[in-house]
């Protein structure tokens, strides 16, 4: 049995009719065709499926759809949207933050809600709101680099 | 990708909707909150339920209300909440810092306090602090509520006193007795995200002179099938000075009381010798902080 | 600053605009039309028989499209170095995770819905998991072989009894370095796809976009140019990723549906099934006298391969034998010895046997250190080889920064100091390492490099390259070459992705050799086509070609700066004049290198020689044994930084996961299964676990190297469990050999010394 699902994604409403065992992932990448979204584990424990739910950073591989009903989901691509790219995403380009870039999409949704939250965070602080979003290639290093960094410019 | 299996799929937006469809589905159901453990044990094959039954929209269980007694916690508020709440950093700090150790950011901005305690882990990370506060819980179902004590809801690892036609409505936890000081330190194998390989949680009320420990509560998880109170520990720092001396001792016995095993995460020798390790620091940083 | 305009800046990644859009297609992206979706049945056994095979009820599944085992693939056995490979299995299983069958269906959830469907019927047969139990004469045959031995390797010069008599000091131990996982972020993934000829078209993330080729045309006996291979973006590999079944599986599937099939590893299945670092046991014995002079060195190495052998034996081989070149010896005795075990098949993982061998001999320099009373970064000075030496196999040290390496890294880390003071459970450590450039030995066909440099006219250039951008810069590196030797902006130049139809054959991103060898490659091809670019400018501009320069994107006469074109308008100038085409060069790079002599392994094998020094500095909890890391320098010889932050990026990286591997990271398995085939049982390093890691990039500028540059992938990670365990000795007394260096072993450590 088919449910509607009714969501709004990087600010365009879309409908769906889904079956209730899709993830929020399998929606944005498959249904949507939103590929920056990426699955790296598919059990919430590496982070690169992270997207924003009404604003917050969650695992879209462990959100049910149906679950985020009504609700507004921000995905990468929703950062850089008119084509526009946003500044924090500059600053992980110019601070070689990215090296494969896998885990870079959840990686920068991730600091971006911190930010939102907490304009001028420390280095721990910073840390400590990306231990959700492995990177296996950069060590982290210029990761934080780029997004203290940022938060000096803005 | 691990596809979860097919079922059937209700949002019931109250309570008595709730009972109703447990009545009626009993253990075919599974009630969903934030899914940060019953998504993964659904991916992971371990368990396949018909009917998941999702608690978000019901907005009893979400409310966050002070009473006689200290707060109330609805089931369904989130770790993320109880993490950043500043009256939780208050008054009943050792909570927050519970909240702030679970998982990742993104775990904790759909976990919640109830799906956490209903998962039953013996290393549930909101259950030691809780303990300590020594909260009860409301159990609810369509013939009415029953309040127990926290320490009395654990059965063994994964398994709760919770009926299949009951679900965990709130939480109780009392006004913090004035001159407590607590601590909560949770070891994990890396400090980013880790489940706890021990866990311990310490209140402890002094005296007006804050010379003696008037009432002692500790709690520890991951070293038992459930986490558990260690009474005996406790028994031992009641209306004592807590010197060095009996600081140790009291560590000491709350090595004897746990009962560890070896799992694929640690060793049951290490796991006690940790404990050891961890409930004099605990103690030793609750009186830190009284001073 | 740099002497040059492009080659030495830190310019972003070319294509990290991409990566930070959500924009690149990495290969589990790739949607084609008609697409299916691949799975893989993999034996629930460690070693068992297969009787019969099921999978009416899996054909049967609405959406299931086809179901395939051994008997629908040409049951060649084949292998990367050996022939004791099959697509799906044929008679045996061989640990738990060989690929048995496979389905394709219109939806995932039906594919895995499909794999429960199929029946197979096992007869379990006793199993062997570790190689010393492997080795011997009555362990549990694994293949059709007297033994469970895949290779040995013996090697011996000058004569070590004597030497060890001569030495003032002899140090023996015993080391194991633990079987671990690479952890890259996208699992292992492939979308096939098969034309009316039956040509195949493989989008692989793979680091041997070319020699996967030749191994897949045997396995599937099909000539060499009915496979194509084209490389996508893909999300890390750090050796992990070569030839897998994974790939042959999608192909099969394709071959049987006549559609395209996309095949991604579940997160739990890359790791029982993937290619985890070779597991060791190294025994080694050292000499020296008490100026520090090493004088003899005797090893033997044993490696588990794995239920078969993807590249374990040269693995193990590499660790026998290169770090003779870190250090003068003169007489060596070395044995190894790669066993076939009923466990995941192991492979290359950064540092490739030398990291393995590293963690061994650096660990005994500093016991040897302490004997002599030596300070251990002086014992590393004194025998290091040095620019221009000649190691006893014969390699040709042409550029060797290891002094200044070490130098510069005390000087950063505050060594001396740190060293001389008495700080309760803090500790310093150092740790030095070789590696190659380019190893002439591994693929025997030949060695080189090739590009294709395409000027079109527009005057974008488009440069094609045969090696593989796992994430590490590769693509910008090339970039700031070729933009360097046509003298134009390196915004005016894209790197095409490897596509074998059209790229040269590379031999691929292994044994750090992209920077040197694909970066001579494509800088010849530049080369080339700047020679025609001034043939032509040299006509318009009414002078002599060798009286010509490149520099920001125009041509000047030399002397006469006032004559000169933009680039741009010679190449449209070009493509007129000449028909319509545009400008192609091509070029490449062979080294005087050679194989080694099979006997003796004399022989210059590789053009240029990284070195590096790490230094780590830790902080024990003797309480509960945990480590923390407070502070890390780790000095490369690069020869030259074509991109210095690219370089400082792969540093931090290398020395990340280095620490992963020295303090947590553990693959535990249970008869031969893996039983924590997660994130969240394997840990790997976050955020919180690392310490500011400081770079330092020593550049003595390497004859060879383009532009003097040499490679720094696997440096970056070879030092680290040696510099950690140091630290660790430093700060507490207590010696671990083996990896992981657990909590657990620092207590019992410490519990000993009481």
């Amino acid at each position: 049995m088919k449910y509607s699902l009714v969501l709004t994604v990087n600010e365009e409403n879309v409908e769906f009719q889904i079956n209730p065992n899709r993830t929020l992932l399998e929606v944005i990448r498959n249904d949507l065709g939103l590929t920056g979204t990426k699955e790296g584990c598919g059990t919430g424990e590496c982070g690169a499926c992270t997207v924003l739910l009404d604003g917050e950073p969650v695992n879209a591989c462990l959100t049910l759809a149906l679950q985020a009903h009504g609700k507004r989901v921000t995905t990468i691509e929703g950062l850089s949207k008119g084509g526009t790219v946003h500044p924090l995403q500059e600053a992980f380009i110019t601070y070689g933050a990215i090296q494969c870039g896998f885990c870079t999409p959840g990686m920068i949704l991730s600091a971006k809600a911190l930010l939102d939250r907490k304009p001028k965070p420390k280095e721990m602080e910073i840390r400590e709101a990306l231990i959700g979003n492995l990177c296996r290639c950069t060590g982290y290093q210029k990761i934080v680099e780029a997004i203290t960094s940022y938060v000096k410019d803005h | 990708m691990m596809h979860l299996n097919k079922f059937e799929y209700l949002s019931p937006s109250s309570l008595p909707e709730v009972f109703e469809l447990l009545e009626r589905y009993g253990t075919r159901a599974k009630l969903v909150a934030g899914g940060t453990d019953l998504i993964v044990q659904m991916k992971e094959k371990r368990i396949a339920p018909e009917v998941m039954i999702n608690l978000l929209e019901v907005p009893e269980l979400q409310r966050i209300e002070r009473c006689d007694a200290g707060i109330r916690i609805g089931a369904t508020v989130k770790l993320s909440a109880l993490e950043s709440s500043s009256t939780f950093q208050r008054e009943w700090k050792i909570l927050a810092s519970a909240a702030h150790g679970v998982g990742s950011p993104q775990v904790r901005n759909r976990g919640t306090i109830g799906g956490n305690l209903c998962n039953a882990s013996p290393a549930a990370d909101m259950a030691p602090s809780l303990l300590v506060m020594e909260a009860a819980v409301t159990l609810a179902g369509r013939k009415g509520e029953r309040e127990i004590p926290l320490e009395s809801f654990f059965t063994g690892p994964g398994l709760t006193v919770l009926r299949s036609d009951e679900i965990l409505k709130e939480i109780t936890i009392p006004t913090t007795p004035q001159h407590s000081f607590g601590a909560y330190l949770k070891l994990g194998r890396r400090k980013s995200m880790d489940l706890a390989l021990v866990s311990v949680a310490v209140l402890l009320t002094l005296n007006r002179n804050k010379e003696t420990c008037e009432r002692t509560r500790i709690a520890l998880g991951s070293v038992a099938p459930t986490p558990v109170r260690a009474s005996e520990t406790e028994k031992m720092l009641e209306g004592k000075r807590p010197d060095e001396k009996l600081i140790q001792e009291a560590a000491q016995c709350a090595e004897k009381e746990c009962r560890p095993i070896s799992d694929i995460r640690s060793t049951a020798t290490y796991r006690k010798e940790m404990i050891k390790v961890h409930v004099r620091r605990a103690i030793l940083q609750a009186l830190a902080a009284g001073r | 600053m740099s002497e040059y305009k492009v080659v030495g800046y830190s310019l972003p990644q070319i294509d990290a605009r991409e990566r930070a859009l959500g924009l690149a297609e990495f290969v589990s992206d790739i949607k084609l039309s008609g697409m299916l979706h691949g799975r893989i049945l993999r034996s629930p056994y460690p070693h068992a028989r297969i009787l019969h095979i099921d999978t009416s009820k899996a054909k049967a599944l609405i959406g299931v499209k086809a179901v395939v085992t051994a008997e629908d693939t040409p049951k060649i056995r084949f292998g990367p170095r050996t022939d004791d490979w099959a697509i799906l299995a044929m008679d045996k299983v061989r640990f738990v995770g060989d690929e048995v069958a496979a389905v394709a269906a219109l939806d995932e959830e039906t594919a895995e819905e499909a794999l429960g469907l199929i029946r197979v019927d096992y007869e379990e047969l006793p199993a062997v998991f570790d190689p010393l139990e492997a080795m011997k004469p009555e362990a549990p045959l694994i293949h059709d072989k007297e033994r469970n031995i895949v290779s040995e390797f013996k090697l011996a010069k000058g004569d070590v009894d004597q030497a060890f008599k001569e030495s003032d000091i002899v140090h023996s131990a015993s080391y194991y370095t633990s079987q671990v996982y690479q952890a890259y972020l996208e699992p292992m993934a492939c979308v096939t796809d098969i034309d009316l000829t039956g040509k195949l078209t493989f989008y692989l993330a793979t680091q041997i976009p070319s020699m996967t080729r030749l191994t897949y045309a045997k396995a599937l006996n099909l000539p060499l140019e009915k496979i194509r291979v084209v490389v996508p973006y893909y999300g890390g590999a750090f050796g992990g990723k070569m030839e897998t079944n994974l790939h042959l599986a999608a192909a099969v599937l394709s071959q049987k549906t006549g559609r395209p099939i996309r095949m991604v590893n579940p997160r739990e299945e890359d790791f029982i099934a993937g290619n985890p670092r070779v597991p060791m046991y190294i025994d080694l014995k050292m000499g020296a006298k008490k100026d520090g002079t090493l004088t003899a060195k005797e090893v033997s190495v044993i490696g588990a391969a794995g239920g078969r052998a993807v590249y374990s034996m040269v693995i193990v081989a590499t660790a026998c034998y290169r770090v003779d070149s870190l250090y003068h010896f003169q007489n060596l005795k070395t044995e190894g010895v790669t066993a076939y075990t009923n466990t995941v098949p192991t492979g290359c993982f950064r540092g490739f046997g030398n990291a393995q061998m590293t963690f061994a001999i650096e660990s005994s320099m500093d016991m040897i250190a302490e004997a002599i009373g030596m300070d251990p970064a002086e014992l590393r000075i004194k025998n290091g080889l040095k620019t221009g030496e000649v190691s006893i196999h014969g390699w040709k040290i042409g550029s060797s920064g290891l002094t200044e390496c070490i130098r510069k890294a005390t000087e950063a880390s505050g060594w001396r100091e740190k060293r001389a003071q008495k700080r309760s459970a803090r500790g310093i450590g150092l740790a030095c390492c070789n590696h190659v450039s380019g190893n002439r030995a591994f693929a025997r066909e030949f060695d080189g490099g090739a590009g294709i440099v395409r000027v079109g006219r527009e005057g974008k250039v488009l440069v094609y390259h045969g090696e593989s951008d796992m994430g590490q810069g590769q693509r910008t590196i090339f970039a700031q070459i070729v933009a360097e030797e046509l003298g134009v902006p390196v915004d005016r130049v894209e790197v095409a992705r490897v596509d074998t139809d059209i790229s040269p054959f590379g031999l691929g991103s292994f044994a750090t050799r992209g920077t040197v060898f694909g970066g001579n490659g494509v800088k010849a091809a530049a080369a080339d086509a700047r020679r025609q670019i001034f043939e032509l400018a040299a006509e318009m501009l009414e002078a002599n070609p060798v009286d010509l320069e490149a520099k920001e994107g125009k041509i000047f006469v030399k002397g006469a700066p006032e004559k000169n074109l933009p680039f741009q308008k010679v190449a449209e100038n070009g493509l007129y004049k000449r028909g319509g085409a545009p400008i192609v060069g091509t070029g490449f790079w062979v080294p005087d290198t050679v194989l080694p002599d099979p006997v003796t392994k004399y022989g210059n094998i590789s053009p240029a020689y990284p070195f590096a020094c790490q230094i780590a500095e830790v902080e024990v909890d003797t309480e509960t044994g945990e480590v923390k890391m407070l502070s890390y320098v780790a000095a490369h010889d690069v020869g030259r930084a074509i991109n210095p932050q690219t370089t400082e990026g792969q540093i931090q990286g290398g020395v990340a996961q280095g620490i992963g591997w020295a303090l947590m990271e553990n693959m535990v398995t249970e008869r031969g299964r893996v039983i924590n085939p997660n994130f969240r049982d394997y840990v790997i390093p976050g955020p919180l676990d690392l310490p500011p890691i400081k770079p330092i990039l020593v550049e003595p500028i390497d004859p060879n190297g383009p532009f003097g540059a040499k490679g720094i992938g696997e440096p970056a990670l070879n030092p680290v469990p040696a510099a950690v365990a140091n630290a660790i000795y430093n700060a507490i007394g207590v010696r671990i050999t083996e990896l992981p260096i657990s909590p657990e072993k620092i207590l019992k450590g410490l519990k000993a010394k009481k």
